[in-house]
């Protein structure tokens, strides 16, 4: 049993199976480059061993030569492998460092051919044979070869080079693997060099065993590689903890992301690839798989909005600003999303923008809540100015525009002040500064007439409101303007038809009075007359007796008296008044009444409608009388269906043209109806149903339709409550 | 106007106007009476002699007019002068055609009314005598047979003696006869004579079924 071959070919073998190893290891792992290396190196070693096991038993000088000429071959490659092994696995070494190495071997490896038989020795004289390890092995004799030196340089700057990874490497903090790589590099190339050294120059007397310290060394690596597979193998582990826990923190993320509105995406610039969760995806409409890149993203943005948003975004590359805006998507379901994007850009290595980071939040509603502020502001129908603490217009509507003339732009930032009348312009910032201090929602100047200024100066009558608003930006005050002229002008002109109609209903009352005032006034006058004259004639008769005179006289007093009283009566309620003639349309009489009543009616919880018959002949009256005609009969129906559920409360007006010449009108309502008994009074005068009525309403109707050459009649209608109509005579009329 | 069984009618519902009427009469020299309405004095017994009758138009109950109404449709002829504290055009057109003497709005003036009564009494006289006449004539007529009265209507319209034998189918000597009667029964001596009591009867020859 030979030792030498035993040690050598186990040390051999042993190299062997790691380089078969470690190639399976970068086999699957390109980027295992290092492990390469390290099979290079170690398929080289085994080849170095047997060819040193050869030179021991090398028989002849030459034979001897030539295998130390080969030698160098894997001695080359051996070399070449530490040095870039160790480069890799340390990542540390000056690379000119090592290709010089590699350099001066490889001229090395160049000369050891040129020579003969070897760059080691000149010339082999003999083989001396010695005993090593209990075994004859063949040593050489013969001159050294001075160029030997190159390659021992070669190993010199294999030192070197290791020397300064290992420092690098070990300042870098890995201490271990400088130490373990570094350090056993060092003790066994320098192992090496001493052998090279002292074996051919013949001061030591043994064989070539340098491929043993390079055994030790590919086993020393080979530990230090194995340690990394172990601590692969527990980085795995506590990878698939970690990644357990970050898989949870992620989801946990996700859900409060989801929870909030929110859709968490990662943008990765350079390759174009943004991360959405699958939920997400789904969202969109991408499929868990589809990849997707920034244009596919802008493709859910909404039409409109997509060029504003490419711009933002790729401003935002640009500036690397962190950017905000609000914008919308359309998600899958066909649905249209207001959003808000935030996103924040990192910039990668080399400064440029590598990742984006961002969320987009759903703000649907709130954007839906402020479009419905905007719409009900528009829509209001009055004038809307919202002002800061400082008095300054914040925002106006379409109908503030209309009302004053200015454009919005021309109001927003200007103190409201400019919407102030000059002459009330100097307390209006008091006026102001007293509302901030305590406000309230009150109605603006209390008891006082209002205007407001137009652009253009001119003024007109305003009635506002006031209203205090907390926001975000601090306090507001909405002021509601809106321009009462029409409404003044619509009183005026209520008050005027009240003001006729009630001087009317005193004018139709006279009429009315006039026959029954003639009636009973002419009475006592006719009575005064006759004793009068009856006492003229006694008297022309001579036949007059003072007892008959007095009893005559004492008639006449009381006939005077009881005039008297009848005047005195009627005096109060009477005025003045002439009516008004014309040729009018009833038609247009019904719905000036309509309008009239309109208060009256709400006030009753009564509806008012109209059927009016088109073309209708005109006819020669009095408008206000009729009108009071018809008031007095819409009135009384209002009254008759107090009683009546509101939903059948209705007045209707008819008018009718009959073809005879006569035109009609006829007032129905859905309240009590007339009774028998009232049915024959019912236009008399003093008559009434009413507690609080003087019954002359009804007299004085018929009074003035009968002034009209008219006629009016009332019964009951089908389906309940009364009907009350009058006709008219067509253009012509015979009013008192 | 000094015929002594002259009566003046007053109805009026007013009583100062009523008392006032009766002193203006008074001393006028009328004999008055006095009704506190219509239906008061529809329930008098009618004067026989010339009477006018002073009514107020509105009173409370029977109105002047439906009491003028009420005369016509009794056929009593009364001769109405209508007051009124006021009245108007159609209803002083209504009375008028109805046959009213007159329609005085109060007060009204003591001639006026003095005349209106002065009408209407030589209105009321004129009526009496008339009435008189007729009653004379048809007295006159009722004599006759009832074949003598037809004799005299053919007579009256002027068919000869044979004719009317023809039309009644009967001998022109008993028509000679009959006619001689009629003559005699009615004191007339020509058939000018005879249409005179028939006007005053105010028959119509004609119509021989009117009477």
């Amino acid at each position: 049993m030979s030792w030498v071959t035993v040690i050598w070919s186990i040390g051999a073998g042993g190299c062997l199976t790691l380089a078969l190893l470690h190639t399976l290891v970068w086999w699957n792992n390109r980027a295992a480059r290092a492990n390469l290396a390290f099979s290079v190196m170690a398929i080289a070693v085994a080849i170095f061993a047997a060819l040193e096991l050869a030179l021991m038993r090398a028989q002849t000088p030459e034979q001897f030569g030539a295998i130390v000429r080969w030698l160098h071959v894997p001695v080359w490659l051996m070399i070449a492998s530490l040095v870039v092994f160790v480069r890799l696995y340390l990542h540390a070494g000056r690379w000119w460092l090592a290709w010089t190495v590699i350099g001066v071997r490889t001229l090395s490896l160049i000369l050891n051919f040129i020579f003969s038989p070897n760059i080691n020795y000149r010339e082999i004289t003999a083989l001396k044979h010695i005993r090593f390890l209990g075994e004859s092995v063949s040593v050489a004799e013969g001159v050294v070869n001075p160029w030997m030196l190159v390659a021992l340089f070669g190993l010199v700057l294999i030192v070197v080079f290791v020397i300064d990874a290992t420092i690098t490497a070990s300042r870098r903090g890995e201490r271990r693997q400088a130490l373990m790589v570094g350090g056993s590099t060092l003790l066994f190339v320098m192992l090496g060099i001493a052998e090279s050294v002292l074996i051919p120059w013949g001061l030591v007397a043994m064989p070539l065993t340098v491929s043993l310290f390079y055994q030790c060394l590919v086993a020393a690596m080979a530990y230090e590689l194995s340690y990394d597979v172990i601590h692969a193998a527990a980085l795995a582990g506590q990878l698939r903890v970690s990644e357990a826990g970050l898989r949870e923190s992620e989801e946990g993320m996700s859900l409060a992301a989801a929870a909030a509105g929110l859709i968490v995406w990662t943008w990765d610039i350079q390759r174009d690839d943004v991360w959405l969760s699958d939920k997400n995806r789904a969202l969109f409409g991408f499929s868990a798989s589809e990849k997707l890149n920034a244009q596919r993203i802008l493709g859910v943005v909404h039409p409109e909005d997509r060029e504003l948003v490419r711009q933002l975004v790729d401003d935002s590359l640009t500036t690397a600003e962190e950017i905000e805006t609000q914008y919308r998507i359309m998600l899958a379901d066909g649905s249209v999303c207001w959003v808000t994007r935030r996103g924040r850009i990192e910039l990668g290595s080399d400064g440029k923008p590598a990742w984006e980071r961002g969320v987009l939040m759903d703000i649907t509603e709130r954007k839906q809540a402020e479009e419905k502020f905007r719409l009900a502001v528009e829509a209001s129908p009055s004038g809307i100015v919202l002002v800061n603490r400082e008095g300054k217009i914040v925002l106006v509507n379409t109908q503030t525009e209309k009302l004053f003339g200015y454009r919005r732009e021309e109001l927003i930032g200007k103190l409201v002040d400019i919407l102030v009348p000059e002459r009330f312009a100097s307390q209006h910032p008091a006026h102001r500064a007293k509302f901030v201090a305590a406000p309230e929602a009150r109605a603006m100047g209390a008891g006082r007439e209002l205007f407001a200024r137009r652009k253009d100066g001119s003024e007109f009558p305003v009635e506002i409101g006031l209203n205090p608003i907390r926001t975000a930006q601090g306090p507001l005050v909405l002021a509601n303007v809106v321009d009462i002229s029409a409404r003044i002008a619509g009183e005026e002109e209520a008050r005027r038809r009240r003001e006729q109609v009630d001087l009317l209903s005193r004018v139709s009352l006279l009429g009315e009075m006039t026959a029954s005032l003639a009636h009973e006034l002419n009475q006592p006058l006719a009575a005064i007359m006759n004793n009068a004259t009856a006492a003229m004639e006694y008297i022309k008769q001579g036949k007059l007796d003072p007892k008959q005179l007095q009893e005559i006289l004492t008639d006449v007093i009381g006939d005077s008296r009881r005039a008297h009283d009848i005047m005195h009566n009627v005096r109060s309620a009477i005025k003045k008044g002439t009516a008004l003639l014309g040729r009018i349309n009833l038609n247009d009489v019904v719905k000036a009444v309509r309008h009239m009543v309109h208060p009256d009616a709400a006030a009753n919880f009564c509806r008012v409608e109209m059927s009016l018959a088109p073309d209708l002949p005109v006819i020669e009256g009095d408008p206000t009388q009729l009108q009071q005609v018809l008031i007095n009969l819409v009135r009384n129906a209002f009254d008759a269906m107090r009683d009546s559920p509101p939903s059948r409360r209705i007045v209707e007006i008819a008018t009718n043209s009959n073809g005879d010449g006569m035109i009609s009108v006829a007032v129905r309502d859905y309240g009590c109806g007339i009774s028998e008994k009232t049915q024959e009074q019912l236009f008399e005068q003093f008559f009434t149903t009413k507690e609080e009525g003087l019954g002359m309403g009804l007299a004085i109707v018929r009074s003035i339709v009968e002034a009209h050459g008219g006629t009016i009649a009332a019964e009951n209608a089908d389906g309940g409550g009364a009907r009350f109509h009058f006709r008219l005579p067509a253009n012509e009329a015979m009013p008192q | 106007m000094t015929i002594p069984t002259a009566m003046v009618f007053v109805i009026d519902d007013d009583e100062s106007v009523r008392k006032s009427l009766e002193r203006i009469l008074d001393a006028a020299h009328y004999s008055v009476e006095l009704f506190k309405s219509a239906s008061e004095f529809l329930s008098r017994p009618a004067h026989p002699g010339p009477s006018c009758v002073i009514v107020d138009v509105q009173m409370p109950g029977l109105t002047g007019i439906e009491l003028q109404k009420a005369f016509i449709q009794r056929g009593r002829e009364e001769q109405l002068v209508f007051i009124t504290g006021h009245g108007n055009i159609p209803m002083c057109a209504k009375a008028m055609k109805a046959g009213a003497v007159d329609f005085l709005p109060k007060p009204f003036k003591y001639k006026e009314l003095l005349e209106s009564v002065e009408r209407a009494l030589g209105r009321s006289v004129e009526q009496g005598r008339r009435v008189s006449k007729k009653k004379h004539a048809r007295n006159l007529l009722d004599r006759l047979t009832p074949r003598e009265f037809e004799v005299m209507e053919l007579v009256a319209r002027g068919l000869l003696n044979k004719q009317i034998g023809a039309e009644l189918g009967i001998a022109e000597t008993t028509v000679k006869c009959h006619r001689a009667h009629v003559m005699k029964k009615l004191e007339t001596t020509s058939v000018s004579e005879l249409m005179r009591v028939l006007q005053k009867a105010e028959v119509s020859p004609r119509d021989p079924t009117s009477y």
